[in-house]
């Protein structure tokens, strides 16, 4: 995505990081990477990103962290299933 | 160096147009379209600054963008450009041109100490030598600046515009030579959109240096004017020149500054339009068509002035009809020394080319010539200009022999093959690969819709380029590709980058004094990388970034350390391509346009009423309001006192105001505060405090139940953006189940907040259907009534600890509102007061400002605030489990607390260290919000302090800005009404 674009998004972090659904069962380093731990990979990457300037819907990106190449985008309901199933 | 009679073809300057300007203080003529550096060699200037390591003379030594050494400062005050390439700039009428080189007085003393010096200065010097002692350094670099000779930075504001456009396009071009222009117009035949933009004032690219080579039988510059006149034709062809695209970007984004008005004499420059506009361009094809630059080839003392490159040779000669000598020395290892030659054989009478090759040129030379095959330029002699060059004979492995002669030379030229100018294509990280056959770095162009053509992929003749580029064009039409670079070296080019050094100085990078004997003492001290010789010796820095030296010094790394050149490679080509102004960069994003500022609506009534305004946010903010010319202090004591005794009223509008509704707005209110919500009735409200999930406090505010399903929340008014886009994510990515809608109102309503003890009497005076009594309004209630007629919103909460009510009416009613409250509240003495009274007042109460007094490092519990954290709520909610990690629940944590100074009348600076005594130097924390108190005339400070909470009255000692410590101690940081008394109208 160039810098045409950025001026109507904004980037908000990687996505399908799920919440903990009972915090306090989580120890002090499971909870620790849920709030710091990100993956930083050189290619795919897959992002959270708001239409802040916009109708402000978040929504997933799949983006190349190397050339900004976009392979696909999804509404967050579209994410769901996968976070529930990676909770459970 | 002098004027010939111009080229028919060629010349591009108008000798019926003389134009007068100055350098250095000296009135000079040239012509009209002459360079700065034409006109000036043509008026037998040599040296045009002195080098930044050793302060030895330099003169002209490229054609273009690629010159080192001839920088000039350009005209003074608000028009000052700094570092301009002298064959860069336009001459126009009255162009005032400087050399940078600072400060004669101080050269003349320290150029000898220098000398000296110079044998000790090699690679690494300044680290090795002075960086020890650290302070010294400082003294050490403003020396060595002002030798260098690169221009000071502009003071002034510049005083001219700059402006941005966005361009679409099916087919950009970059570089308008042979090339660039065939194939737009091959393209131009087609409905594509096409956008051509190049650097230079005319189109045409190197042509005008190398006039005689034929497109078929066409003179070139014949050619390409034939191939301008058919594009002006063309509706979907668009050109820019002075345009120089200076960065590529992912997805065919190229950036490109057009100087629209550099080349005019500033007092006819046309206002009303932008200095230079910055073209944000998205293509779905780019054709890259940038062609290639001349490198040297070294040899010792190969920077004297009147050495240069072929091609800038050619420049002076074919456009601007200046001859750089009489007696000239050609030096090459292609064939491109022979077309040199024959030009100049047209006006210089000795002219002797230098060939390290043996085989013989496919070029015929003139007969004027005299050839020197199998030999090599070893020394050039001369003071402050070359006067003869030393050649020796090559034996057949290209090394030196005995056979050495000395030969007059007073312009010396040098071709040491051509480099592509592959910067574009790399911009996106594509790095290039050494090509064997081109003899040079050659690009990749891998990535998808981009392709190149011309001379940039070794189609070095008009000819030859000319057809590559319709190939091209045609491949771009038809969707399919060919093969990239050509398969033949047609300058029969040989890999030659230096000579065997005789103990002189052999200069690979002019403008950092970068010499071969540096590259190799970098490698002898294992920076071996090529990006840690740069590092180490400053190749390829500067404006220039080493368009002249980088390859060279490539070579000489591999050679020293016996590698290839692709196991060497490149260094990394970031944008820009060429230097770009600031002000191109910000276009009009400056001064009231840099970014939006925010009123409320009372805003009139601040300025009549004397409001000095402080930035918050975007918000102008009233920040205090001098009545009669007195300072901020006094100010502040008369509203402070008048608030607390009588009454006064604070513009409260720029509060973030967020509407939630909803079923589950309650739930929700639940999960994003750290307090509990479930039992907030109807008609009240409760203050929050909203943490991140790493537990630490990020906002905080008011929020009020308006219906079972509808609550208002207030923000800081910094935080507001903020605030709501966490309360969107949550909503939207986390918990999409619950049915909440949130609105941001913040422009919607102003608030007119009442504040002192006579706010009830106020209140009583401007609005007759509430009940303001202390049984049926208690604090922390809203009611809805009608204040002055207006619909309103009444909340009783309070920011000062007084007795207090804020009216919310909606926005457009709120200077009404704000001038009848005034109006109203003169019989009680009524004080307006603006944000720094807020803050002291807030403070005497120990009221915390989110982002002043924390810092995102702060827990509930550290802030003393624990009394906000509700441990028996059904959700988790955000931040609550980071509270019970073994770093939160510390008890020794930064703790904020009250710090009051023994000296009553002592300020302390906000940011302030605090210390355990004069003699430990242990830093227990800081100070976080510091002021005056009127009310209990003394000064009063928060801070947060290591263990603060459990060592109230402890006495500590708090460092000042001026070094000194002063003895504090630490205490409660409520400190005024700790009971809340006043807070209900009692005294």
């Amino acid at each position: 995505m160039s810098y045409l674009e950025e001026e109507d998004y904004s980037y908000a972090g990687e996505a399908l990081i799920a919440r903990p659904s009972i915090p306090e069962e989580v120890s002090d380093e499971d909870w620790g990477d849920y709030l710091f731990m990100r993956k930083n990979p050189k290619g795919k990457h897959i992002e959270q990103w708001q239409h802040s300037s916009g109708c402000r819907k978040f929504f997933v990106v799949e983006r190349s962290t190397i050339d900004n190449t976009i392979y696909s985008s999804h509404k967050m309901c579209e994410t769901q299933n996968r976070l529930n199933n990676e909770k459970s | 160096m002098r004027r010939v009679s111009p080229s028919i073809n060629s010349a591009v300057i108008n000798t019926a147009r003389p134009i007068d300007f100055v350098f250095e203080n000296k009135k000079y003529s040239g012509f009209d379209g002459d360079s700065l550096a034409s006109a000036l060699s043509a008026n037998g200037l040599k040296v045009f600054s002195k080098s930044y390591k050793y302060a030895r003379p330099r003169g002209v030594m490229a054609p273009y963008a690629d010159e080192p050494n001839a920088l000039v400062s350009l005209e003074k005050k608000g028009i000052y450009t700094p570092n301009a390439k002298a064959t860069q700039v336009e001459l126009y009428q009255g162009l005032n041109a400087s050399a940078p080189t600072l400060n004669p007085d101080l050269i003349g003393k320290i150029k000898p100490l220098f000398k000296v010096f110079h044998k000790f200065m090699p690679a690494g010097f300044y680290y090795k030598t002075f960086m020890q002692p650290k302070k010294l350094w400082m003294f050490y670099e403003r020396l060595l600046r002002s030798f260098a000779g690169i221009s000071k930075s502009p003071v002034d504001l510049d005083s001219e515009h700059y402006d941005h456009t966005h361009h679409n396009c099916d087919v950009l071009i970059v570089g308008a030579g042979i090339a660039g222009l065939t194939a737009s117009l091959e393209l131009a035949k087609t409905n594509k959109k096409i956008l051509l933009v190049d650097e230079r004032p005319q189109l045409g690219g190197t042509s005008y240096e190398y006039p005689d080579d034929l497109v078929g039988e066409t003179n070139q510059i014949l050619h390409i004017k034939n191939i301008i006149s058919q594009l002006e034709a063309h509706s979907n062809v668009t050109i820019l020149s002075r345009t120089t695209a200076f960065a590529f970007h992912d997805e065919n984004n190229v950036v490109a500054n057009e100087l629209r008005q550099d080349h005019l004499t500033p007092s006819v420059r046309n206002k009303k339009i932008s200095r230079q506009r910055l073209h944000k361009i998205k293509a779905k094809h780019v054709l890259l068509t940038t062609g290639a630059s001349e490198r040297p080839i070294a040899f010792d003392n190969n920077d004297l002035p009147g050495i240069m490159l072929s091609s800038a040779g050619l420049s002076l000669l074919n456009k601007f009809s200046v001859l750089c000598g009489e007696n000239v020395v050609i030096f090459t290892n292609n064939d491109s020394g022979y077309t040199t030659a024959n030009y100049f054989a047209k006006y210089a009478d000795n002219i002797c080319l230098i060939d390290v090759r043996n085989k013989s040129s496919r070029v015929a030379l003139s007969s004027k010539v005299k050839l020197y095959s199998n030999s090599a330029i070893i020394n050039a002699n001369g003071k402050d200009s070359v006067k003869s060059v030393t050649i020796s004979e090559l034996d057949s492995s290209s090394n030196l022999t005995d056979n050495r002669q000395t030969i007059v030379a007073d312009a010396v030229l040098i071709s040491g093959g051509f480099n592509p100018i592959v910067h574009l294509d790399c911009h996106t990280g594509s790095n290039p690969v050494w090509d064997d056959n081109l003899v040079a770095f050659a690009p990749i162009l891998d990535k998808p819709c981009r392709s190149g053509a011309g001379a940039l992929t070794g189609y070095i003749y008009a000819q030859d380029a000319s057809d590559n580029a319709s190939e091209q064009a045609n491949n771009i039409i038809s969707g399919s590709t060919t093969k990239l670079l050509a398969s033949e070296n047609y300058l029969n080019t040989v890999q030659f980058f230096n000579v065997p050094g005789f103990g002189k100085k052999q200069f690979i990078d002019m403008q950092n004094d970068v010499t071969t004997n540096d590259i190799e003492l970098a490698i002898r001290e294992n920076y071996k990388c090529i990006e840690h010789i740069k590092r180490y010796t400053a190749l390829g820095f500067g404006t220039d970034q080493g368009k002249t030296s980088n390859v060279l010094g490539v070579a000489i790394a591999a050679q020293s350390q016996k590698l290839k050149m692709n196991e060497v490679g490149t260094t990394t080509f970031r944008p820009a391509y060429t230097p770009v102004a600031f002000g191109a960069l910000a276009g009009q994003h400056v001064n009231d346009l840099f970014d939006p500022q925010r009123f409320t609506p009372m805003q009139p009534s601040h300025v009549n009423n004397k409001a000095v305004f402080e930035t918050v946010g975007q918000w102008m903010r009233p920040w205090y309001f001098p009545q009669n010319g007195e300072n901020m202090d006094k100010a502040v004591l008369i509203e402070c006192a008048q608030t607390r005794n009588s009454l006064g009223v604070i513009d409260a509008s720029t509060l973030g105001k967020i509407e939630i509704h909803g079923p589950d707005a309650r739930e929700f209110l639940n999960r994003v505060y750290s307090n509990n919500w479930t039992k907030l009735p109807v008609g009240v409200c409760r203050y929050g405090l909203m943490l991140d999930e790493n537990g630490m406090i990020m906002d905080d505010g008011v929020t009020a139940c308006i219906k079972e399903d509808h609550f208002v929340m207030t923000t800081t008014t910094g935080g507001a953006a903020r605030v709501y886009q966490w309360l969107e994510l949550w909503l939207q990515t986390e918990w999409p189940e619950l049915k909440v809608f949130l609105s941001s109102v913040t422009d919607h309503f102003s608030t007119t907040a009442v504040v002192g003890p006579n706010s009830r009497k106020l209140m009583e005076s401007i609005c007759s259907d509430i009940d303001f009594s202390q049984e049926d309004f208690p604090f922390m209630h809203w009611r809805d009534g009608t204040v002055c007629g207006v619909k309103a919103r009444v909340m009783r909460i309070s920011f000062s600890g007084e007795l207090a009510y804020e009216i919310n009416v909606q926005s457009n009613y709120g200077r009404y509102i704000w001038d009848k409250v005034i109006a109203s509240g003169n019989k009680w003495g009524i004080v307006q007061y603006g944000t720094e009274s807020m803050h002291v007042l807030r403070a005497e109460k120990g009221y915390i400002i989110a982002g002043q007094d924390t810092d995102g490092s702060v827990t509930p519990y550290d802030a003393d605030l624990g009394w906000a954290v509700s441990k028996n709520k059904s959700f988790s909610f955000l931040g609550n489990r980071s509270l019970y990690r073994s770093d939160t629940s510390r008890t020794d944590r930064k703790q904020l607390v009250g710090i009051l100074t023994e000296d009553k009348k002592l300020v302390l600076a906000e940011g302030a260290q605090m210390l355990n005594s004069t003699e430990d130097n242990k830093m227990l924390g800081h100070i976080t919000s510091s002021y005056y108190s009127p009310t209990l005339k003394r000064s009063i400070a928060m801070g947060l302090v290591r263990d603060g909470l459990n060592r109230k009255g402890d006495k500590i000692v708090v460092s000042t800005a001026k070094g000194d410590k002063v003895n504090a101690t630490i205490g409660s940081y409520v400190f005024f009404d700790p009971k809340g008394l006043k807070m209900n109208g009692n005294k």
